[in-house]
C-alpha cells in the first residue's frame, strides 16, 4: 500500500509544471491546450489517490466524468484552433485582439 | 515494497516526460511526450487500484484525444510562432515554490483532517469494474445520461463549426429538372 503523501507530492509536481507549461508557452494555443490535459490529469490522480486511501469509490466516478468533460474541452478547442488558423493563417494567441474595446 | 519502486519508477517517467514536454519546442515531440505522461500515469493509476480508469485512460486520451491533436498538429503549420522566451530560468523559480506551497497545503490538510468515506469497499469481494458499474448506473445514472448529451453537443457544435458548404460546384437540380415545361426551352419564332 502506497502512502498517500506520494499521490499527493507527485501530482502537485504535476500541477506545477503543466502551470509553468502554460506560462512558457502562451503564445501557442495547442501548447496550452495540452498543459491543460496535464494539469487535469494531476487533478484526477489527486481524486483516484484520496478515493483509494478512503475505499469510496465515489471519486473514481468523478474522474469518470471529468475525463468526458475533458475530450469535449479538447474537441471543441481543436475546432476554434482550425477556425482561428483558417482565418488568419497562424494561431498566435497575441493576434487575437478583435474583442478588444 | 516492490509497489513502492514501481511507483517510484511510474512516478519518475511522468515527471520526467512531462517536464521534457514543457522544455520541447516542435508540437509533434510535445505530443508525444504526453502520450508517454498519459500511460505512465495509467501505470500510477493501476498502483492505486483504478483499473478500470487507467484503462480509460489509455483507450480514451492516447487512443482518440492525442490523435486529435497530432492530427491538428500535423494539419496547422506553426513552427512559425515564437513561443520561447529567453528567461526560462525564472519561471522554474516560481514553478519550484509553487510545488513547494501546493504539496505542503495538502500534505498538512491531509495529516491534520480523518477521511471517512461512506461506503467503505471491500477489495477482496467486488473487483474495481463492477464497483463503478453499480454506482454509475444506480446513483450517478442522471449525470451519466447528462455527460453523453455533452459529448453530443461537442460533436455537433464542432461539425458545425467547421462546416464548410461546398462552393463552386455543379451539380444537379433534380426538382427544377421534373418541373421544367415544353415552354421554359423551346420557343417558336415565325420565319
Amino acid at each position: 500500500m502506497i502512502p498517500l503523501e506520494y499521490y499527493i507530492y507527485l501530482s502537485s509536481v504535476m500541477f506545477a509544471i503543466s502551470l509553468t507549461g502554460i506560462i512558457l508557452h502562451r503564445r501557442n494555443v495547442i501548447f496550452l491546450l495540452m498543459c491543460i490535459e496535464l494539469m487535469l490529469l494531476a487533478a484526477n490522480t489527486n481524486f483516484i489517490a484520496f478515493s483509494e486511501s478512503i475505499s469510496e469509490i465515489s471519486g473514481e466516478i468523478f474522474v469518470f466524468f471529468v475525463l468526458t468533460v475533458a475530450a469535449a474541452e479538447a474537441a471543441i478547442g481543436l475546432t476554434i484552433i482550425v477556425l482561428i488558423y483558417r482565418q488568419k493563417n497562424n494561431i498566435d494567441i497575441q493576434e487575437l485582439t478583435e474583442l478588444k474595446g | 515494497m516492490l509497489l513502492n519502486y514501481l511507483f517510484f519508477i511510474f512516478a519518475s517517467i511522468t515527471v520526467g516526460c512531462s517536464l521534457m514536454m514543457i522544455l520541447t519546442k516542435n508540437p509533434v515531440k510535445c505530443a508525444l511526450f504526453l502520450v508517454v505522461t498519459f500511460i505512465s500515469s495509467a501505470g500510477v493509476w493501476l498502483l492505486a487500484g483504478a483499473e478500470f480508469l487507467a484503462l480509460v485512460l489509455i483507450l480514451v486520451y492516447v487512443g482518440a484525444v492525442m490523435t486529435m491533436f497530432l492530427f491538428v498538429v500535423m494539419m496547422i503549420n506553426i513552427d512559425q510562432v515564437e513561443s520561447f522566451k529567453p528567461k526560462i530560468w525564472r519561471y522554474f523559480l516560481v514553478s519550484m515554490t509553487m510545488i513547494g506551497g501546493i504539496a505542503y497545503c495538502m500534505y498538512l490538510a491531509i495529516k491534520e483532517t480523518q477521511l471517512v468515506g461512506r461506503t467503505v469497499l471491500d477489495r477482496e469481494v467486488i473487483d474495481n469494474v463492477s464497483a463503478i458499474g453499480m454506482k454509475l448506473y444506480t446513483e450517478f445514472g442522471y449525470s451519466f445520461v447528462i455527460s453523453g448529451i455533452l459529448l453530443l453537443t461537442a460533436i455537433v457544435a464542432s461539425i458545425a463549426l467547421v462546416y464548410r458548404a461546398p462552393q463552386n460546384r455543379k451539380v444537379q437540380n433534380v426538382k427544377e429538372q421534373m418541373q421544367t415545361k415544353k415552354s421554359d426551352r423551346l420557343k417558336l419564332i415565325d420565319l
